[in-house]
């Protein structure tokens, strides 16, 4: 049948087609990836600008800041900005052991460097608080059953290697490193029974040793302890005079460089003299004597955190008003009185996000950078007490 | 025939030897639902608490007092167990769980995604959001109504920061800053504001007092809940149902009632 046979005409009008077909995908694959190669990755909100430097007046200045949930680059960036602006030449930073080893050996040093570079860039100092352990290194314990905190005494030979591999890393750039945090405290070792005093010094010393060796300018900082009057035998932690005494004893002495502290004001004013059975700011001139007591009197002391709270209901707050006069009269004694402190670190600049209860009265500046009064007081403060004009209304008559 | 029906009967056979196979384990597996009593063999409820807190929970002479305590007493009596609270610091609160030294952490603790790994939490008791306070007498009833208000607040806080972004969407309204909360309430008192923006806790403690010539306003949501160990399903199921109950029969009105102004939206 004639009909059933494609004409020579047509079919060469289909390889026409075709072609033309053809032409035209190539033509669409060309634009598509023209358009693909304008994208680009989102530029970084956090680009690091011309070298700044802290102009203070108040070299003690320094604040704790709490870097190490923060997701964006560009909010440390601004955080460190206001602490430049602030007149703070130093920052205390916890750097989790659980984020920067995730895997045994295999280390994620993004989070640390991007806080290195942008404190760098601003001009300040990092202090780094080291701890939380990874879960690689908690045994066959069940992750349900234990928290970051839980450090089996297996590990700590792999602690102190991380140490000697941050210092190593950071040298020159982070050679301040605290070991631990508050080891008087049972949930600062995952809630277990209190670790004798002398399974702390064993810690320090194999962290003391893996640093030096890595970093011979390193400063070795023993942990600071939490203010407590618990008593021996309590399941929450022990009393920080009796551990301090008993690290001490254990020869603690010989494997630190430097002492943390922590030294929280509670409700009472910052002037009040220090006694056994007192938790205050001057608690900490009763470690003091306890450190000469035991030949270590000349070592620097570093307050890495105190502060009041101005939470208008929690037990152990102050006034708004009193926050920022507590807060000024301290720095005003410590620069008078303490020759011999380094720095005076106030807990806490900002969390990444409001906790929603008392602890957001602790922070200088809210989760989205709202400034607090006692900001503007220790701004002028680090500026040498200029006057300044009033943020907030008088009191209503 | 006869082949049918053999075919039939050894489908049956190897149907019944397979099921028992497979079903045996798994029926041994299941176990009958256990008694409270088996699931606190002490017959104690162990319920974390912050007695630094009030009025949630605080440390009197002679043991602790606060909402908390009432709500744990309330959610235990429900259960038919005794209770035990367990004070704890704010840092240890959610490791204290993890670690199995509390049933549950009852703390004025807010619905926080962080935790949700290991944390599950029950319907919320209450809003702890920002309430706008205003003399009943001011047409103050909705968010969009602060326009051309004059607002009291503390510097620096969260109604600073929720003001900010209301200015962006509601027409203009008066910022009146004050140093803390308290004076911003104190200015409200005393006729100088139109209504004063503050966390909800305190806000309705404030209206504890001053109830009878102001109302209150949600204006943001910040739920409190109770907090759980995420792999205890039958303590959600067992708590979920008490507070439900406390709810319905008005109990946890009551118990609000007795540290706040009034019981927020059910759960």
């Amino acid at each position: 049948m004639a009909g059933c046979r494609q004409p020579p005409e047509l079919g060469g009008h289909n390889v026409n087609r075709s072609i033309l077909s053809l032409l035209f995908w190539l033509l669409r694959i060309s634009l598509l990836l023209g358009l693909l190669s304008l994208l680009h990755p989102p530029r970084s909100r956090a680009v690091l600008g011309p070298v700044q430097q802290v102009e203070t007046e108040v070299p003690i200045l320094c604040t704790h800041t709490r870097f190490s949930d923060e997701v964006e680059e560009w909010k440390i960036a601004q955080s460190l900005e206001l602490v430049r602006e602030l007149g703070a030449a130093t920052i205390v930073e916890f750097f989790p052991w659980a984020y920067i080893e995730p895997h045994r050996s295999n280390f994620q040093w993004e989070k640390v460097d991007r806080v290195q570079r942008q404190a760098e860039n601003q001009g300040i100092q990092v202090i780094a608080r080291l701890g939380l352990v990874p879960r690689w290194a908690q045994g066959d314990r069940d992750a349900n059953e234990v928290t970051l905190n839980y450090l089996p005494a297996t590990a700590y030979e792999d602690f102190a290697r991380f140490v000697g591999v941050f210092a190593e890393r950071y040298a020159g750039k982070i050679d301040r490193l605290i070991i631990w945090n508050e080891p008087n405290l049972v949930h600062e070792w995952g809630y277990e029974e209190l670790p004798p005093a002398e399974v702390y010094v064993k810690l320090l010393a194999m962290s003391y040793a893996a640093a030096h060796a890595a970093n011979p300018n390193v400063e070795v900082l023993l942990a600071p302890l939490a203010p407590t009057l618990e008593p021996a035998g309590s399941p929450y932690g022990l009393d920080d005079l009796i551990y301090l005494e008993r690290i001490l004893a254990a020869g603690a002495g010989e494997v630190f460089d430097a002492v943390a502290l922590h030294t929280y004001g509670g409700n009472r004013p910052p002037e009040e003299a220090p006694a056994v059975q007192r938790i205050n700011f001057r608690r900490m001139e009763l470690h003091r004597s306890l450190l000469k007591r035991y030949g270590q009197g000349e070592k620097p002391v570093y307050v890495t955190e105190f502060g009041w709270n101005d939470h208008p209901r929690w037990v152990h707050a102050v006034s708004t008003a009193q926050r920022s006069e507590y807060t000024l009269a301290a720095y005003r004694w410590a620069e008078k009185r303490w020759p011999w402190l380094e720095e005076l670190c106030l807990w806490v600049l900002r969390f990444p996000v409001d906790a929603g209860d008392y602890r957001d009265h602790f922070t200088l500046l809210t989760s989205e950078f709202q400034v607090k009064p006692l900001y503007h007081s220790l701004q002028a403060y680090g500026r040498g007490g200029e006057e300044r004009e009033s943020l907030w209304l008088p009191e209503p008559e | 025939m006869v082949a049918r029906t053999r075919i039939a009967l050894y489908l049956l056979w190897y149907g019944w030897l397979f099921s028992a196979l497979i079903g045996l384990p798994m029926l041994a597996r299941l176990k009958p639902p256990q008694a409270i009593g088996e699931r606190f063999p002490a017959g104690v409820l162990r319920v974390g608490i912050d007695p630094s807190y009030p009025p949630f929970a605080n440390h009197v002479e002679g043991g602790f007092v606060g909402f908390d305590i009432d709500l744990g007493e309330a959610l235990a009596a429900e259960l038919e167990l005794a209770v035990q609270f367990i004070p704890l610091g704010y840092d240890g609160l959610y490791d204290a769980l993890k670690t199995d030294h509390i049933d549950i952490l009852l703390a004025g603790v807010r619905v926080d995604y962080r935790q949700s790994q290991d944390v599950v939490y029950s319907q919320p008791y209450m809003n702890g959001g920002l309430r706008l306070l205003s003399p009943k007498t001011a047409a103050l009833i909705r968010r969009n109504d602060l326009s051309s208000h004059k607002i009291a607040y503390g510097y620096g806080t969260a109604a600073d920061q929720f003001l900010w972004y209301a200015e962006r969407e509601i027409a203009p309204f008066q910022r009146a800053p004050y140093e803390d909360e308290e004076t911003a309430l104190r200015a409200l008192k005393q006729g100088q504001v139109s209504a004063a923006l503050v966390d909800g806790v305190e806000g309705l403690r404030f209206m504890r007092w001053h109830g009878n010539w102001l109302q209150e306003l949600a204006l943001t949501e910040d739920h409190l809940a109770i907090a759980m160990r995420r792999d205890r399903p039958w303590l959600h199921s067992l708590i979920h149902d008490a507070l439900s109950r406390l709810w319905v029969d008005g109990r946890l009105s009551e118990i609000l009632q007795g540290w706040l102004w009034q019981a927020s939206p059910a759960p």
